[in-house]
């Protein structure tokens, strides 16, 4: 990714309250045009280094720099920015459209904008409403209305999935992969290691202030590649599939009439066929990997000394 | 500053904030009431009808009021600038418009507008109640229409000005150091009710060089006791210490709100 430009690129990022070292010489980068997860444990400096890099924490040491111009300039590159940190956070007796107002006419948009941003997240039908009357998932949907006004070319979110209906997280996914289609790099703050799994091509793990992992998801370590499993239901059937896998020359392991083949996906349609031709019929066939939650949690325990 | 300015008038809309104009005039309606409608009541009331009877009389009345005006005021600014920590706001305004000095700079000019606006409605309201009820109650009214009663009526209306721009800066600075509309409220209200009058009661040569004590003596034009030049200047002293003070806060500290 050497020759990528780099949305955001942190070096050596430091930040102290007091004796607390919340943020501990972390280094990364956000490649331009990707959806970032940005995970870790509660505590482990995620919103601290995300209110770094939006100028609203001055750091203790190291450098950072966003959208190509250093965090000691926000105002180069916070046009430019969307972001909704630790969720939403809005005027209770204002409404929802009064509340986009405010941030609108702060920022030199034009109104129309406000419309817009309520439009997409549907929610221009309550928007005269006092948004202290807005469920939790209202009130997420406002906040990414809010960011999403500017037309950002980063959008920061701070947990965005919290509070929100089943069907809202799957318009949050879908939301997501559109900006990313129209180029907005996305950083998605989270804890939530399976919905960040459902949106991210890349990765950056933090723990007690410090990267663990920066890359793709797909090279995350512990994560593996692809293997395909394979379901029969007799004992003859699983004999075939073993032998007919061996003959290919790939590794499995078995247990019961399930096999786990280390095989590209790519392998799955040869395998079909071959099965089919030898008689046996193959009940459940699917490409299956470790989980990203799986990964990331088997990469904190390696790095916990107990 | 002029978009923070612009931006500050959608949350002037708000009920919170507009029952502050509401309770201004209100009180100001009252005061001039009960100031004349009372004044029989009194012991001293042919000394009193006197006095009303001046030029400056309708600005004796209309000082009755002055003070909660003022400290309505107060009450405003300091919960419109505490409640951006406490509802988490502030990172919002701020992730837009990075100058602090300019995003709350814009926002207590806009605040301060409306005080203005709300107290000469509340004053001038007030004036015409009194205006209308003192004749009824034994006061002569035309001296007030004199340009003796003018020139008092402008000197009291500049001193206020220069107080409640005194009052608003306290009432801002005391919310941006405490960062909650509540503990801003709270304690202004406890420093200037409690802490304040204690210290006055109790060491009054000392008490009477305090922020409250100050500027109660300027918008009076001067007491006895404190000459109204001396006030004011140590109340512009004490308002650029305030403006400082809220200035190195905002550009030093973090926002974690």
């Amino acid at each position: 990714m050497e020759s990528t430009p780099q949305a955001v690129r942190v070096t050596n990022l430091t930040k102290r309250f007091g004796a607390l070292t919340a943020v501990n010489n972390l280094s990364f980068t956000i490649p331009e045009g990707a959806i970032a997860g940005f995970v870790g444990p509660n505590g482990a400096g995620k919103t601290t280094s995300i209110r770094m890099l939006l100028g609203l924490v001055a750091p203790s040491g190291g450098q950072a720099e966003v959208l190509g111009s250093p965090i000691g300039m926000p105002s180069q590159y916070l046009p430019k920015v969307g972001a909704m940190i630790e969720g939403p956070a809005f005027y209770p007796n204002l409404s929802g459209e009064g509340n986009l107002r405010v941030l609108a006419t702060l920022a030199g948009l034009p109104h129309d904008r406000v419309h817009e941003a309520l439009v997409r997240v549907g929610l221009e039908g309550r928007k005269s409403d006092p948004v202290k009357r807005y469920s939790l998932g209202m009130k997420q949907r406002l906040g990414i209305a809010g960011t999403l006004m500017r037309n950002p070319r980063l959008l920061i979110l701070d947990e965005p999935l919290n509070g929100l209906d089943p069907p809202g997280i799957i318009e949050m996914r879908t939301l997501m992969r559109t900006l990313q289609k129209d180029g907005v790099t996305i950083i998605v703050s989270s804890h939530l290691l399976g919905e960040v799994e459902q949106v991210a091509d890349w990765l950056v793990s933090i723990r007690s202030g410090h990267e663990q992992y920066c890359g793709s998801t797909d090279a995350l370590p512990g994560r593996g590649s692809e293997h395909l499993v394979v379901r029969v239901d007799s004992d003859d059937e699983a004999a075939t599939v073993a032998r007919i896998v061996t003959k290919a020359g790939h590794t499995f392991t078995k247990e019961g009439r399930t096999l786990t083949i280390d095989a590209p996906p790519s392998y799955a349609r040869t395998l079909n066929s071959d099965a089919m031709r030898e008689g046996a019929v193959l009940t459940e066939l699917r490409t299956s990997r470790a989980s990203l939650e799986g990964a990331v949690l088997a990469m904190m325990q390696e790095e916990s000394p107990s | 500053m002029i978009r923070a300015f612009r931006a500050e008038y959608y949350k002037i809309r708000r009920l919170s904030i507009l029952s502050g104009s509401i309770a201004m005039v209100g009180l100001s309606i009252l005061a001039a009431y009960f100031g004349i409608t009372r004044i029989h009541d009194r012991p001293d009331a042919l000394v009193e009808i006197f006095r009303l009877s001046q030029p400056d009389g309708l600005v004796t009345l209309l000082q009755h009021a002055a003070t909660l005006l003022l400290v309505i005021s107060l009450i405003v600014m300091a919960a419109s600038m505490g409640e951006e920590w406490s509802h988490g706001t502030i990172r919002n305004l701020l992730a837009v418009s990075p100058n602090r000095i300019l995003v709350f700079a814009g926002k207590y000019a806009a605040l301060l507008l409306y005080l203005a606006l709300a107290s000469a409605l509340a004053i001038v309201l007030g004036g015409l109640i009194a205006w209308w009820l003192g004749p009824g109650n034994g006061i002569t009214t035309s001296a007030w229409t004199t340009a003796a009663g003018w020139n008092a009526l402008a000197t009291f209306a500049g001193n206020f000005a220069l107080c409640l721009v005194g009052w608003t800066v306290f009432g801002a600075a005391v919310g941006i150091l405490l960062r909650s509309a509540a503990a801003a409220v709270g304690i202004a209200m406890a420093y200037l009710l409690v802490l304040e009058g204690l210290i006055t009661l109790l060491l009054p040569n000392v008490g009477k060089w305090l922020i409250g004590e100050l500027l109660t003596v300027v918008i009076q034009g001067g007491t006895p006791t404190m000459q109204y030049s001396a006030a004011l200047f140590w109340s512009g002293v004490y308002t650029v210490g305030f403006l400082a003070a809220s200035m190195l806060l905002l550009v030093r500290r973090d926002i974690t709100a």
